[in-house]
């Protein structure tokens, strides 16, 4: 079954047809939530609830080549509803401790290192980092979304590099 | 401190922008294989879904009964609203605007053909009676032109 003919078995209700689409996106949505959030319980149900989402609005959806990115953009902002909820999406720079770990510097990451990585950085950098980085949002996006000023997200993104520097070993490489 | 930070993108080494490069890739193709449980979590909410959606259908063809029933109390009320303010309204003209006018014309139409003199308001004791005014013949020629 193609993409459109699943998208219109969705929408009349088939079942069959939104299992297979849970089937086909829930991995990559549980990838993004994991990103964002720690809790392997909370980014499941943030994957749940953001494919109920897609679901239930699959008939907004205007153009369905663009669907894996209109669902991660879904996944993320449930995300960052989670994260608002618990009040932690920003914490101040000078609060969060940075330990310096040992690690070696492997540029052939898979799942487990990423998330082992991300795992690794307070919320606040972690979000940032995801947005930025990971999702390409501007500053000023992320500032939007976040309710924060422009410099404070900048300043959580060269936190967020420096404390993967930092987990990378080149800590001392980095000009302060 | 902060001009620092901001340009720290500006000083990272060759080998972070390498790593960062790596994990923008490795994110894109991330997957990770949800709970089994997962999917029964979401066929509950879904199910949830369907059994609130009849609800919608039968509020609409509920909606629709009531905007009959309202019609038909409206129009109840319109129709009871003309009868009663009728009502009173044929009440006043009789006893207070057209009743002394249709009186005194009638007094003046029957008196004029019985050969008496027109009623005059304020005057009807003494000219209404009719030992004060005797018929004469020209009452009963009025009469027969009538």
């Amino acid at each position: 079954m193609d993409l459109n003919n699943l998208v219109e078995e969705c929408l009349g209700g088939n079942r069959t047809a939104q299992k297979q689409f849970y089937d086909g996106f829930a991995p990559f949505l549980l990838g993004v939530c994991a990103r964002y959030l720690k809790n392997r319980m909370e980014a499941e149900d943030a994957m749940i609830m953001s494919i109920h989402k897609a679901l239930t609005q699959l008939d907004r959806l205007r153009d369905r080549s663009t669907i894996k990115g209109w669902m991660r953009r879904i996944a993320v902002n449930e995300c960052l509803m989670v994260l608002r909820k618990k009040h932690v999406v920003i914490l101040d720079a000078d609060q969060v401790v940075i330990q310096s770990q040992d690690s070696d510097v492997n540029l052939d990451l898979n799942a487990s290192d990423i998330l082992s990585l991300l795992a690794h950085l307070p919320t606040g950098y972690r979000t940032v980092f995801n947005l930025y980085i990971l999702e390409g949002y501007t500053h000023k996006e992320i500032g939007e979304m976040l309710g924060i000023s422009l410099n404070t997200s900048k300043s959580q993104l060269i936190q967020a590099r420096k404390k993967l520097a930092q987990l990378m070993g080149t800590q001392n490489n980095l000009t302060a | 401190m902060k001009s620092d930070h901001l340009n720290t993108n500006d000083t990272l080494n060759q080998t972070y922008q390498l790593f960062e490069k790596g994990l923008v890739k490795a994110s894109d193709s991330l997957s990770i294989q949800p709970n089994p449980d997962s999917w029964n979590q979401l066929e509950s909410m879904i199910d949830t879904d369907k059994r609130q959606s009849p609800r919608r259908t039968y509020s609409l063809s509920q909606w629709i009964k009531y905007a009959v029933a309202a019609s038909f109390v409206l129009a109840v009320g319109v129709y009871g609203i003309n009868h009663l303010s009728k009502a009173p309204k044929l009440v006043q003209e009789d006893l207070g605007v057209d009743a002394a006018p249709y009186f005194t014309s009638y007094l003046a139409a029957s008196h004029h053909i019985a050969g008496y003199a027109p009623v005059l308001e304020g005057s009807r004791v003494n000219k209404l009676s009719p030992q004060n005014v005797p018929i004469n013949a020209a009452s009963e020629d009025t009469f027969m032109e009538l």
